[in-house]
């Protein structure tokens, strides 16, 4: 019952999606590296968090970055069986296949949380993505799901 | 002090009016469970209130409360107090947390004053009603207070028949009735008396007599009992009984940083948390959960009765309703004046 | 009833005697149409259990209470898996515990009892009828229709018979399930929503959550000796806690969704933290979806001991290509 301002941000024309990207330090990392040296563009909406690997990725960081003001969430890592610590990506896999369902069961739009297999040569995969999901998002508008009210 | 009688169908517009200069705060049904929320509409309001699952100490005392924010984003720290409350009308409170109220006032009114408590107390009017029926685990009677009483409301409302008879108790209560007087009408023969008569009806409902006599005393003695491992047993260590408790008061602070800026706040503590006597040195005073039991049962039943003369517990039965394993509160005063000297 | 309860006593009271330290078992509550979780340490004090339709408390967590003593605890079909995983876990040592299994026919949802039942009716007796408990007050008798009265996660039990059990006492217990009752049906109600709608609906049961951790503390399969939402860590570094101590709605959505997450595929279904919630947050709704989904994806492929989410398979569903 503690009062609390409800802050609904507005859909605007100047309005920016914030993307947190989880990307593994082997492939997706470095895929996304190569878009930088060969100047592929993509929008700069995304930040990219750098991690071993891509099951280092606790759904808590996703939940996290959502409260604190993410309007989507990346996560990207090896194809799988390329993983370099060999079974990583099939935890993630297992582990987020599961979570994006619970996240769509309370209520968030299956767009805001993708996972994708991004290797270290795809950088054009990587721009592709990264394009996509800031469409998507624009469309939808800034996330209000458990974003934290200050 | 003075009555007056308020007609069944006026009530609502009442309370309308009252919207226009105060927030109104009154029993609201979610899922077959009643909270005490803001209401934009009095339709909302559920007019024959049961028992809350929350106490309406929330409202003085909230679960979670700002105390100040600060930013040092200019490269000096400002520091902004978050001291405000609205005006508001607390509506449809009974008798055992009214009292509530009193046993929260002896802890947070005492010097230095919680200015907090203090300026949501101020600026708030409190509307009582009495109980049409006693729930199976109330037993407020055991504290002397009576579920057709108003005291410590600013006006209370008993219902007889088509009528509220309306005590007005305070200047406060006073006022708001002078201002709003075209509601109300003179009190008749009979509705006192029809009011004292439903008090006689509801102690009939009581399912169990309780006697605090010598309670504190007696607990006093009984500290390294036997009894409070025993009792914990079956304890899942959970806040609810603190939780739902109206006079349960104690609240940790701590800051919420980001970046440049954040806030110092207060929130419900319960003292049956693994962490709630933890020190940064790692070592608990109370690491075992009969130890923290213990402490709950003697704040509750001692430790205010000593400090502040007034006794900690007022009967509500919400702990004994919510408890998941059945810790029954008028059980161990039962079984407690029967143990020891 | 009477007679099971009659069994259970000379039991308890003969296993004490042999070298059991501490039996766990239910005694009559302190209300109407109510038991509690009882420890019984010495023989005599067995007279004192009880088993009927209001037994609902899952008892197997309060083991990990008693590490290194002999145990026994009574379990029903819906406690029992609760063992094993906490066994695989190796929070319990197996060869401690004897586990005394009762068949049930099902646990009475005690507010639709209470709805009934006049406030001074002092239950005496309950008996088991088939479709219905007949239960005996001093203000008369009560007939309970199991279909209307059962907890829901009864009408959906097919595991009511204990199995694994080192005791089995009395005799078979008939089905309890109502075969035409979808069991997953409050999830495909919710799962039917539109995103918004499913959003106002967890905003509002969220909304409530006093945050007491009644739920964590009964979970038997919530076991971790420091839980990620209680890490002790000085004031100045609660910036780094995952929740604030302090209520509010996201941080509320954070520790349901994660514990709910924590427990997928360990969760053995026993709905204690739905009935201990003060405010009715429809927690099985999550534990169920998980449940599900876990089944339609993974079904088949090895688990690991700890369940589905700590084994994987080169053949699992992949949606991220």
């Amino acid at each position: 019952m503690s009062v609390e301002e409800n802050v609904v941000l507005e859909k605007d024309a100047a309005w920016e999606p914030r993307i947190v990207a989880f990307f593994c330090n082997w492939c997706s990392y470095a895929g996304a590296d190569l878009a930088g040296v060969i100047r592929l563009k993509y929008p700069a909406n995304i930040r990219i968090i750098r991690i071993p690997c891509s099951s280092r990725v606790n759904p808590q960081f996703i939940l996290r970055a959502f409260q604190r003001g993410a309007d989507g969430v990346l996560v990207a890592g090896c194809h799988p069986g390329d993983c370099h610590y060999v079974t990583g990506n099939y935890f993630t896999r297992r582990r987020l296949t599961l979570f994006k369902r619970l996240l769509e069961f309370v209520g968030f739009e299956p767009e805001r949380l993708k996972v994708r297999w991004i290797s270290a040569a795809e950088a054009g995969r990587f721009a592709e993505t990264v394009k996509e999901m800031v469409e998507e998002i624009k469309y939808l508008g800034p996330n209000q799901r458990v974003r934290e009210i200050k | 002090m003075d009555s007056k009688l308020l007609r069944r169908e006026k009530l609502l517009p009442f309370l309308d009016r009252l919207r226009e200069g105060f927030l109104l705060v009154a029993p609201v049904e979610e899922d077959a469970l009643l909270f005490y929320r803001p209401v934009e509409s009095v339709a909302e309001i559920r007019l024959n209130p049961g028992r809350s699952v929350v106490p309406p100490k929330e409202w003085f005392f909230p679960q979670a409360e700002s105390l100040y924010r600060y930013n040092t984003e200019s490269g000096r720290l400002v520091l902004e107090e978050t001291l405000a409350a609205a005006p508001a009308v607390l509506f449809g409170i009974h008798p055992c947390d009214l009292r509530s109220f009193a046993v929260l006032d002896a802890v947070f009114l005492q010097e230095p004053v919680d200015r907090y408590y203090a300026l949501r107390r101020e600026r708030t009017v409190i509307i009582g009603i009495s109980c049409s029926a006693v729930c199976p685990e109330c037993f407020c009677t055991a504290y002397g207070i009576s579920p057709v009483e108003g005291t410590g409301a600013d006006i209370h409302l008993s219902e007889v028949g088509a009528v509220y008879m309306v005590e007005v108790l305070t200047r406060r209560g006073k006022e708001l009735v002078a201002r709003c007087q075209e509601f109300f009408e003179d009190n008749v023969a009979g509705v006192a008396e029809a009011k004292e008569a439903r008090k006689e009806t509801l102690s009939g409902q009581f399912t169990v007599q309780v006697t605090v006599d010598g309670l504190p005393a007696r607990l006093g003695h009984l500290f390294d009992h036997p009894y409070w491992e025993e009792l914990s047993r079956r304890c899942l260590g959970c806040g609810i009984c603190t939780y739902v408790c109206p006079t349960c008061h104690c609240f940790d602070i701590t800051d919420v940083c980001r970046g440049f800026e954040g806030k110092r706040f207060r929130c419900w503590d319960a003292c049956l948390f693994r962490d709630y006597t933890l020190h940064t040195s790692g070592h608990n005073p109370r690491h075992a959960l009969y130890q923290r039991l213990r402490n709950r049962f003697f704040h509750k039943l001692k430790y205010n009765h000593d400090r502040y003369a007034i006794e900690g517990c007022v009967g509500c039965g919400r702990c004994v309703a919510l408890c998941p394993v059945n810790i029954d509160i008028r059980e161990v005063i039962a079984t407690v004046r029967g143990l020891g000297e | 009833m009477r007679e099971m309860a009659g069994i259970l006593q000379q039991e308890a009271a003969r296993l004490l005697e042999e070298g059991v330290e501490v039996f766990i078992g239910y005694a009559a509550g302190s209300g109407q149409a109510l038991a509690r979780p009882f420890f019984a340490t010495r023989p005599e004090e067995a007279a004192n259990l009880v088993f009927n339709p209001f037994c609902v408390h899952n008892l197997v967590k309060y083991l990990l209470r008693y590490p290194d003593r002999k145990t026994a605890v009574v379990v029903k079909g819906c406690d029992g898996g609760a063992v094993n995983r906490l066994v695989e876990e190796r929070h319990l040592d197996r060869a401690k515990i004897t586990l005394v299994g009762i068949p049930c026919s099902g646990m009475l949802e005690r507010e639709r009892v209470l709805a009934e039942l006049p406030p001074a009716a002092k239950v005496e007796a309950v008996e088991d009828r088939g479709s219905a408990y007949a239960v005996y007050t001093t203000r008369g008798e009560y007939l309970f229709e199991k279909k209307e009265h059962l907890m829901a996660k009864c009408l959906a039990c097919v595991r009511n018979n204990p199995t694994g059990v080192d005791l089995l006492l009395g005799k078979e217990a008939m089905p309890v399930a109502d075969p035409e009752r979808d069991p997953l049906e409050g999830v495909r109600k919710i799962e039917a929503l539109p995103a918004a709608e499913k959003a106002a609906f967890w905003d509002r049961v969220f909304g409530r959550c006093i945050r007491c951790y009644a739920c964590r503390e009964v979970c038997p399969a919530c076991s971790c000796i420091e839980c990620a939402f209680e890490q002790a860590v000085p004031g100045w570094q609660q910036g780094a806690m995952w929740v604030e101590k302090a209520k509010n709605l996201p941080d509320s959505y954070h520790y349901h969704l994660i514990r709910a997450f924590h427990v997928a595929g360990r969760c053995t279904s026993c709905a204690e933290c739905e009935r201990v919630c003060p405010v009715r947050v429809p927690l099985m709704l999550l534990n169920q979806k998980l449940a599900k989904e876990i089944e339609a994806l993974f079904r088949g492929a090895p688990a690991g001991a700890c369940g589905p989410l700590c084994a994987y398979s080169p053949e699992d569903p992949d949606q991220f290509s």
